[in-house]
């Protein structure tokens, strides 16, 4: 950890040996400062997506704060013509990158409409119900839009509306040897291989889809290495995993992207399950120590176990770099 | 041949989850300490544990030929300097309870250790300690404040001016400081942006506000809320005045000036993309944290009990209808 993540000019600047103006000068020629047309484009654009964001909310809350005053009709009316706005826009500018936003605001906003359905005419439609079908109709946007933030948007809410639904119909535990869902499972799983496998990218969705599966997959993994008593699943509901096999996906899916990725590909594919079994094991050797010492012998094997997968870590990246030199 | 090089460690999002597992590590080993040696063997074998482990992890994380030892040093550092509060104890200083005053026993080493360690997890964690303690004290909390005085309600506007000004100075024309430098205003950004997105410290606002929302009169919210948006827009007329972009491409940001008068929730995830903009090189984590920064800042803004929603909504559709005109008229422009 002693390699500086600082480029060499900037601990020139930092050290005194360079000055600001050549410093920025040298940033330039570099490009890594935007030229004058990146800044035209970003003053229009930033605030553009700012404003939309700020039309959304408003209207979201405008919603919110006066729809008790108003005759059903007009709620979703007003929800659903905003929401016709959207549309219009994604039409007109289909052919062009506002057209994905204006896709994504259409989503957004489907859900604005449909709650102001259950809500106006008293459905009695539960929240799960909500955001499942606010799911199945945000769907044909992310897949046309094919805009990260849609599909990071689509995915929470296909989460949501599996967590509600099992809350309503099993009072599922979060941390419990019987919290797997194979749907919450199954849709992490095929979005961690798209992202990895079928459309390899390292940008900020591809991050926070990883690392998401990776606690899906995980949870109750380490839940069940926890659990003192190895029971079978008492609760048989079809929507549960039984008991050991949350593990056995869990040493599966690791264990396959340490072999895939150890000497190629993005290092957080490799490092996440890599942590994952520290974790894993961390807690299943906990689960077994007996008294202080026993504590003692758990932290020194977690400091030092902590340091090998620093090693590890730093030689995968040196045989990436080896490679691409 | 270009200067802008970089001897690569491990990516950034790579160092994310290293450090979580060090603070795991550490928080093991004091617990074990706490428990083991502490109780069987007596309290006093704190004051050799704690030393121990925090010098041979502070030697251990400064070696520069071997990265398992180097790893190895950072937890058990932490680990020896997390136990000082017990250290002391068993030293009879003052007879106080130190576990209520963290910070006063964290402040010296931490800075310490953020001066002089090489290791840069080390210098990181212990410039976030320092952060975090900088950020409480800045808050008026402190006895030195006066409990009732003026000071304590503006403790926090004043904070958040200082804050905004430190990081732009320390990333748009920083002081050689060396590399610690840089440990510091990354600390000082998350630490400020974790903690006014988290509305952990809501306190300082006037009467009735919450959640960081400046509520009250007009003169009220000018009184609260200008100065950390001055700053703000001195950060983006520097960068203008820098980059010799035209000064009316600063016309949208102004349009977002009520949203940051009314909350500070917005101050800080706009400060990020703009120092996006301006910093070399560190385009995507900043624009990535400002950006996540201003989403969740609606979702927190909706929850803000001191403005009525009404108002919150017209404000926002007020501010979000300028600004698309405003991006309009400037793609126009552009495209002329």
């Amino acid at each position: 950890m002693n390699d500086s993540d600082v480029p060499t000019a900037e601990q020139r600047l930092l050290g005194g040996q360079l000055g600001h103006a050549a410093y920025l000068a040298q940033a330039r020629a570099d490009g890594l400062l935007p030229d004058h047309a990146r800044w035209q484009a970003w003053a229009w654009q930033l605030p553009a997506l700012a404003g939309l964001l700020c039309v959304i909310a408003g209207l979201i809350m405008l919603f919110a704060s006066n729809w008790l005053l108003w005759p059903r009709l007009l709620q979703v009316g007003g929800a659903q013509a905003v929401w016709l706005l959207a549309v219009t826009c994604w039409w007109r500018w289909r052919e062009q990158a506002a057209g994905r936003w204006a896709a994504f605001a259409a989503a957004a906003l489907t859900g604005v409409w449909l709650a102001v359905i259950g809500q106006a005419y008293q459905t009695g439609a539960d929240a799960w119900q909500l955001f499942a079908v606010w799911t199945l109709l945000a769907l044909p946007w992310a897949l046309w839009a094919r805009l990260e933030a849609l599909w990071m948007l689509w995915l929470a809410l296909a989460s949501v509306s599996l967590l509600l639904f099992s809350d309503a119909t099993l009072r599922w535990r979060w941390f419990s040897h019987t919290s797997a869902l194979w749907p919450l499972h199954l849709l992490w799983l095929v979005a961690g291989w798209w992202v990895t496998f079928r459309r390899p990218a390292t940008g900020w969705f591809a991050y926070v889809v990883v690392l998401a599966a990776s606690l899906v997959i995980a949870w109750p993994a380490w839940a069940a290495l926890l659990d003192f008593s190895w029971r079978a699943n008492e609760l048989q509901h079809w929507l549960l995993l039984p008991a050991p096999l949350p593990v056995l996906v869990w040493l599966l899916v690791n264990g396959v992207l340490i072999a895939r990725f150890a000497r190629a590909g993005s290092l957080f594919w490799l490092a996440c399950p890599a942590y994952s079994f520290w974790i894993g094991l961390l807690l299943l050797i906990g689960r077994h120590i007996d008294g202080e010492g026993g504590l003692m012998l758990l932290a020194l094997f977690a400091v030092g176990s902590f340091a090998g997968i620093g090693v590890g870590l730093r030689r995968a990246a040196q045989l990436r770099s080896g490679g691409e030199a | 041949m270009s200067t802008i090089s970089m001897k690569q460690g491990l990516p950034l999002a790579v160092r994310g989850l290293q450090g979580v597992g060090a603070w795991i590590c550490a928080i093991l080993l004091m617990v074990a300490i706490a428990v083991g040696p502490v109780m069987m063997s007596g309290e006093h074998s704190v004051l050799v544990l704690a030393p121990l482990f925090a010098a041979g992890g502070y030697w251990l994380a400064a070696r520069n030929d071997d990265g398992f030892l180097a790893d190895l040093g950072v937890p058990l550092c932490m680990a020896g300097l997390g136990l000082l509060p017990l250290v002391l104890e068993q030293l009879g200083v003052r007879q106080h309870d130190w576990w209520d005053s963290l910070d006063y026993v964290y402040a010296g080493p931490s800075l310490l250790v953020w001066w002089f360690a090489r290791n840069r997890q080390l210098q990181f964690v212990a410039a976030l300690v320092l952060a975090m303690i900088g950020w409480y004290w800045l808050g008026g909390r402190e006895p030195w404040y006066g409990y009732d005085s003026a000071g304590l309600v503006y403790a926090g506007v004043l904070r958040d001016t200082l804050v905004v000004v430190l990081l732009a100075w320390w990333w748009l024309l920083p002081p050689s400081w060396g590399e610690r430098l840089a440990a510091l205003r990354w600390a000082l950004g998350l630490v400020a942006l974790g903690m006014t997105l988290g509305g952990i410290d809501s306190f300082l606002r006037p009467e009735g506000s919450g959640a960081g929302a400046v509520g009250g009169t007009l003169l009220q919210v000018l009184q609260f809320g200008m100065p950390p948006a001055l700053a703000l827009l001195g950060v983006m007329a520097y960068g203008i005045r820098r980059e010799q972009l035209p000064l009316r491409w600063l016309a949208p940001w102004l349009a977002v000036l009520p949203l940051v008068l009314m909350s500070p929730l917005f101050l800080y995830p706009l400060l990020f993309l703009w120092l996006a903009m301006l910093v070399p090189g560190r385009h995507r984590l900043l624009n990535g944290l400002g950006g996540a920064g201003a989403v969740y800042a609606f979702s927190r803004f909706y929850y803000l009990l001191d403005w009525p929603l009404l108002l919150k909504g017209v404000v926002l559709l007020g501010a979000g209808s300028v600004l698309l005109l405003l991006a309009w008229v400037l793609r126009r422009g552009s495209q002329a």
